[in-house]
């Protein structure tokens, strides 16, 4: 458990550069953060720090973007949290099926990191 | 055995024995012939050479030696001639006169004279004074003369004192007399030889015949006699196998028979040396027993013919005869046994008896069956003895009487009883009774109940040793002493209609089954007796009957003359009710004859009928007294009474009322059957075996057949196999139910072979007494309907075939789909993730993150940077232009100002343009609004615009225009640039297709802007076509129907979701 007072945000990706290109970002912008290569061990990570914010890939192993928010939405710890979804597929259904899953906003890869600093920065403000 | 010689043989036998013997003949007869022709030949010569012997005697007077010398002198010649002349006749035709030295002296033909011998020999013989002759011919000497055969003689002439012959004279004779002669002479001998041998094989042959026909016979006979020799002798073979296949038999069937071989001592008591096993089997006592005790033969012999059988044996023994005798054993466990004995004295070479052999064979069952037989002779003879009595007797009581009596003295009984049926009440009663049953008559049983209703219900005899300890008795007859007691049923036509019984009233005495077979029998025949008394009496009784009968019979009973009156000698009152008339006028025609009130027109009719009073049956109409005519029906016949006169004897019915009904019916008939005739339904009927007894005519244009080619046929014979095997498992239950049916379909074969389809209903017939007797009902082709129903369904079937086809194609096809969007979303994902690092890593450096950078830095990053996002771009068009050929372009339909989308696209490339000194213009002119994905609208046009500007050098130009026209709203971009050389306008519109100049001119791009603005374009409805003139400028025109269907997108729409 973190005792600082900075925002926690929780990104998953199996891209490790991706995890750590949005890691440098969010750390940059001031935030702590816990990341994950899986769904499953995001999951336990969000249940363990029920950190403030999840940042997560939709294309996983043992878990996908969409189960695993989904799986948040089921837990009182994580129900509240806002989840933004990252993904290479940008297709119309894609999104519909993030938004019905229970995700908050949908940033389509490639995206640039300062523009996802933002969206974080909106969606913890909210 | 040789082969019978062959019937050919004698033919040729006859034909060879008749040529020989003609060779024979032939050759004696020549022989004959011959040798009497040269008979007659010497005889003639000789006749010429006597001549010639006398002629030259003769003339040798007048010859003169100097006639010898030579020449003669013409006178001498002369006289000479004259001597001769005499002589050449009779066949003479030349003189030669020779003289000793070989020369002719003279010839009475001058010319020879002088000339040499040419024969010295035989000139020579007559020299020397000897006669001789030859055959010649004339011309040897005289060439050119006639050919003629002659006999030449030779003669000596020898003159008057001269010893020697002076010469001598050779005499020429003509042949041919002679010939002449000795053929006149030989002919007739020939003729006679040849006739001979006629007549002798004329003699001969028949005989020959015959001696030949004999010969066959016996050839013939003699092959017959073979034959049956041969035959015999097959007999004799197969006899000889018959017989040892019988013996091998013989000895089987003696090996298994019953029967004990023994050998005997010659001792009076017979005692054994061998005998066979089966002994024990026989008797009881075994082998041992039997040979350990040398009297042990006399011991079980029967007491009662142990004495004449041992006289016997010894007797045998003294004559030394074989014996054959039946007597009895007393066997080990008791029994009686009967055997017949077959003994023999067996005797050595010398003829001397060496013991006694034989066998014992059980006869037991044989003398049982003699017995009974001669027991149940006895029975016999006493039945048919009573049974003649009882069939002289026809009063029932006093038979019932006698039956009891006698039944009585057959068993020895006086106690007996007979029970008749009651038809009435149902039971049996004791009709009467006899000893200890005469108090107990009137006694009543029921069916099944005590001993008399046991009999009765079994139809057998029954029997019991001691009626008062049997649990069935009847308690109300306790009083009755009697022990044994039987019954036996009395029958009539098979039912029990009585029983007959016995008992004996002392203790102890029962009954045999003998004799209750013998009561049974007597009751068999004291039923017969019965049942022809009874007949008898019911006989007489329905004779008094009938004479009541005849007055109530619903008709009128005559018996008239045959006249033309039809003379009444009786008639019933009953004619009353048909005539009118009472019968009392009617006979004797005391008031008016019979023909009086027959219809004057049927009166002939019935005269015909009646005839000579044959059974005859005819219906006619008579007068009634109040006026009207009524029908009636007459039966009768011709009979004779007993004083020789003929009359005639029937009953007149009144049949008015069935005559009017039978009229009414068959005017209901005629209708019901001109309907049925013509209507266009097969109408029919059949019994209730399914022969057809009706059809109408209709059936012939239905099935082709004429209506008589199926009545009384199998009125499912043409129907198609499969169906009349249905027709007929259906069948039963319509017999059985009684019904119908309707609505039948079934297939028929018509005549000319084709199928029909008729629809068949049809109604029981069933008459008064509810039985069923077949079928009416009428077919309908529906061959039609049928054959539209099957089209309709083969259809249906095939289209539910294509839709299932369809469903998998379907499904193949969403799998297809799958697939691609899985792929598309694949490599969405797999391009796009390097290079969100990619461009994720530049911006941070970019945005020094990782520290200053310095200006080249920068312009390094910014060169990643714009490269990475051609990259993307590139990816983003592939995504889409697999989206588009996957049918998965989303379209996002909102209300859309072309004018401002046009507007954006050129603000957005202005300053790429002015970069490039290119004039970039916009004309819009007012179009409605499209119904349209705007951002997809735009990307066609910054294509479009960027597209244009890339390929226009400086100073150039590109104008684009908006406006609406005919119904279309329409974009153009025009550029002055290097322009598309014709040939490849067509493909410009591909994928990756890179014009030649932009290539030459390094110009980039992916070759992706303009496929994927056409797919835009036509996803829209809309068209896009290009007009271009190298290095002049290209124009790309792009139109949208304003009406254009909201289906469009929207299926596309739809189709993403």
């Amino acid at each position: 458990l973190s005792l600082s007072d900075r925002p926690l945000v929780l990104i998953a990706d199996d891209d490790p550069d991706i995890l750590m290109l949005v890691r440098f970002r969010l750390e940059r912008a001031g935030y702590e953060v816990v990341s994950a290569q899986d769904g499953q061990a995001a999951l336990d990570l969000a249940l363990a720090h029920e950190p403030d914010l999840a940042v997560l890939d939709v294309m996983m192993p043992r878990l996908d973007g969409y189960e695993l928010t989904r799986e948040l939405r089921r837990h009182e710890a994580t129900r509240g949290m806002p989840v933004i979804l990252l993904t290479a597929r940008v297709q119309e259904a894609d999104v519909q099926r993030g938004i019905e899953a229970g995700a908050d906003d949908y940033v389509p890869k490639p995206f640039s990191p300062q523009e996802l600093g933002a969206r974080v920065q909106a969606a913890l403000g909210r | 055995v040789t082969a019978a010689p062959g019937p050919a043989r004698a033919p040729r036998l006859i034909l060879r024995f008749a040529l020989y013997s003609a060779i024979a003949l032939m050759l004696a007869g020549g022989g004959i012939f011959w040798f009497i022709r040269h008979q007659e030949q010497a005889r003639a010569e000789e006749e010429v050479v006597s001549r010639a012997s006398r002629v030259a005697a003769r003339v040798a007077r007048d010859l003169r030696p100097s006639d010898f010398g030579r020449p003669l002198s013409s006178d001498r010649l002369e006289a000479l001639d004259r001597l001769f002349v005499d002589e050449l006749s009779g066949g003479l035709v030349r003189v030669k006169l020779w003289g000793r030295d070989g020369k002719l002296v003279y010839s009475n033909e001058h010319a020879l004279i002088g000339r040499d011998e040419s024969e010295p020999h035989e000139l020579e013989n007559a020299l020397n004074g000897q006669s001789g002759s030859e055959i010649a011919f004339l011309d040897e000497e005289a060439a050119g003369e006639t050919r003629l055969k002659v006999l030449e003689a030779f003669a000596p002439v020898r003159l008057p004192g001269e010893r020697k012959p002076m010469g001598a004279l050779e005499l020429y004779h003509d042949y041919g007399p002679i010939a002449d002669d000795v053929n006149s002479t030989v002919t007739p001998i020939g003729v006679a030889l040849g006739l001979a041998w006629i007549l002798l094989y004329g003699a001969l042959f028949p005989i020959l015949r015959q001696v030949t026909k004999a010969l066959e016979q016996r050839n013939r006979s003699l092959a017959q006699q073979a034959d049956a020799y041969r035959q015999a002798l097959d007999e004799r073979v197969q006899a000889e196998r018959r017989l040892s296949e019988a013996e091998r038999n013989y000895r089987n069937l003696v090996e298994q028979l019953p029967l004990v071989t023994y050998v005997d001592e010659l001792n009076e008591a017979c005692s054994s040396i061998y005998i066979s096993p089966q002994v024990e089997e026989m008797l009881g006592y075994p082998v041992t027993v039997w040979l350990s005790d040398p009297d042990f033969f006399p011991k079980i012999l029967h007491p009662d013919d142990r004495e004449w059988v041992l006289a016997e044996q010894k007797k045998a023994l003294e004559t030394g005869r074989s014996i054959s005798s039946e007597y009895r054993f007393v066997a080990r466990d008791g029994r009686v046994v009967w055997v017949r004995d077959q003994n023999t004295i067996a005797r050595n070479a010398q003829g001397r008896p060496l013991h006694a052999q034989g066998f014992l064979i059980d006869i037991t069952k044989r003398k049982e069956a003699e017995e009974q037989l001669e027991r149940r002779h006895g029975e016999l003879t006493a039945l048919h003895d009573t049974a003649l009595r009882l069939i002289d007797e026809q009063d029932s009581d006093k038979l019932l009487e006698l039956i009891v009596r006698r039944a009585g003295k057959l068993v020895g009984t006086s106690d007996c009883y007979a029970y008749l049926l009651e038809p009435e009440s149902g039971e049996q009663v004791l009709r009467l009774g006899t000893g200890i049953f005469r108090e107990t008559v009137g006694y009543r049983v029921r069916r099944g109940e005590g001993l008399v209703g046991r009999v009765w219900e079994s139809g057998k005899p029954f029997a019991l040793e001691d009626y008062h300890s049997w649990p069935h008795r009847r308690p109300d007859l306790d009083g009755i002493p009697f022990h044994a007691i039987v019954g036996v049923p009395l029958f009539s036509r098979r039912e029990v209609v009585g029983v007959l019984g016995l008992a004996h009233p002392e203790a102890g005495k029962t009954f045999a089954e003998g004799e209750i077979a013998l009561l049974s029998r007597f009751a068999h025949l004291a039923s017969l007796a019965l049942e022809s008394a009874r007949l008898y009496t019911a006989a007489r009784e329905s004779e008094e009957k009938f004479r009541t009968l005849v007055s109530n019979v619903p008709g009128a009973i005559f018996r008239c003359a045959f006249d033309s009156d039809w003379t009444m000698e009786f008639l019933s009152d009953a004619i009353v009710d048909i005539a009118g008339y009472p019968a009392s006028d009617f006979i004797q025609n005391q008031a008016r004859t019979y023909a009086s009130i027959v219809h004057p027109d049927d009166a002939q009719m019935l005269e015909e009928t009646v005839g000579d009073g044959a059974p005859y049956s005819v219906e006619y109409r008579v007068l009634h007294a109040d006026g009207s005519v009524r029908w009636v029906l007459e039966r009768g016949q011709g009979v004779e009474d007993g004083a020789g006169n003929a009359w005639l004897d029937g009953a007149i019915f009144d049949i008015t009322e069935q005559k009017a009904a039978e009229e009414a019916v068959q005017e209901s008939e005629g209708k019901f059957r001109a309907f049925v005739e013509t209507t266009e339904e097969w109408v029919w009927a059949i019994d209730e075996r399914g022969v057809t007894t009706y059809s109408n005519p209709a059936v012939e244009r239905i099935l082709g057949y004429r209506p008589e080619e199926l009545i009384g046929g199998d009125s499912l014979e043409h129907m198609c196999a499969e169906d009349r095997e249905h027709v007929e498992r259906l069948l039963p239950d319509f017999v059985a139910r009684k019904s119908g049916w309707s609505g039948l379909v079934v297939r028929w074969r018509h005549k000319d072979g084709s199928v029909r389809h008729l629809e068949s209903t049809a109604t029981p017939v069933v008459d008064a007494s509810g039985v069923l007797r077949g079928w009416r009902g009428t077919d309908r082709d529906v061959t039609q309907r049928v054959l539209a129903e099957e089209e309709r369904e083969r259809l249906l079937a095939e289209a539910q075939k294509a839709r299932l086809n369809l469903t998998a194609q379907n499904e193949r096809l969403l799998e297809l789909d799958r697939l691609k969007d899985e792929f598309i979303a694949l490599v969405s994902h797999e391009l796009r993730t390097p290079l969100t690092s990619i461009r994720g890593y530049v911006e941070l450096l970019r945005d020094g993150e990782a520290g200053e950078l310095n200006e080249e830095q920068l312009q390094f990053l910014a060169v990643v940077e714009r490269n990475s996002h051609r990259l993307l771009h590139l990816v983003g068009d592939l995504l889409f232009l697999a989206q588009v050929e996957a049918g998965k372009l989303a379209l996002d339909l909102g209300a859309v100002d072309l004018g401002s989308v046009a507007s954006d696209s050129v603000e957005t490339a202005r300053p790429a343009a002015d970069e490039k000194g290119v004039t970039l213009t916009l004309a819009t002119g007012p179009v409605p609004l499209l119904a349209a994905d705007r951002p997809r609208l735009a990307q066609l046009l910054d294509n479009l615009v960027s597209n244009a500007i890339k390929f226009t050098p400086a100073g150039g130009r590109v104008d684009v225009r908006v406006r609406a026209q005919s119904g279309d709203a329409v974009v153009e971009v025009r550029d002055s640039g290097i322009g598309i050389p014709a040939g490849e306008q067509e493909h410009l519109f591909q994928r990756f297709f890179r014009t030649s100049n932009a290539t030459a001119q390094a110009i980039q791009g992916t070759g992706l802007g303009l496929a994927i603005s056409k797919a835009i374009v036509e996803a829209h409805g809309g068209r896009i076509t290009v007009a271009s003139q190298e290095n002049e400028g290209t124009t790309f025109r792009v139109t949208f129907p304003l009406q254009q269907p909201k289906t469009v997108g929207l299926d596309a729409a739809e189709a993403a979701i």
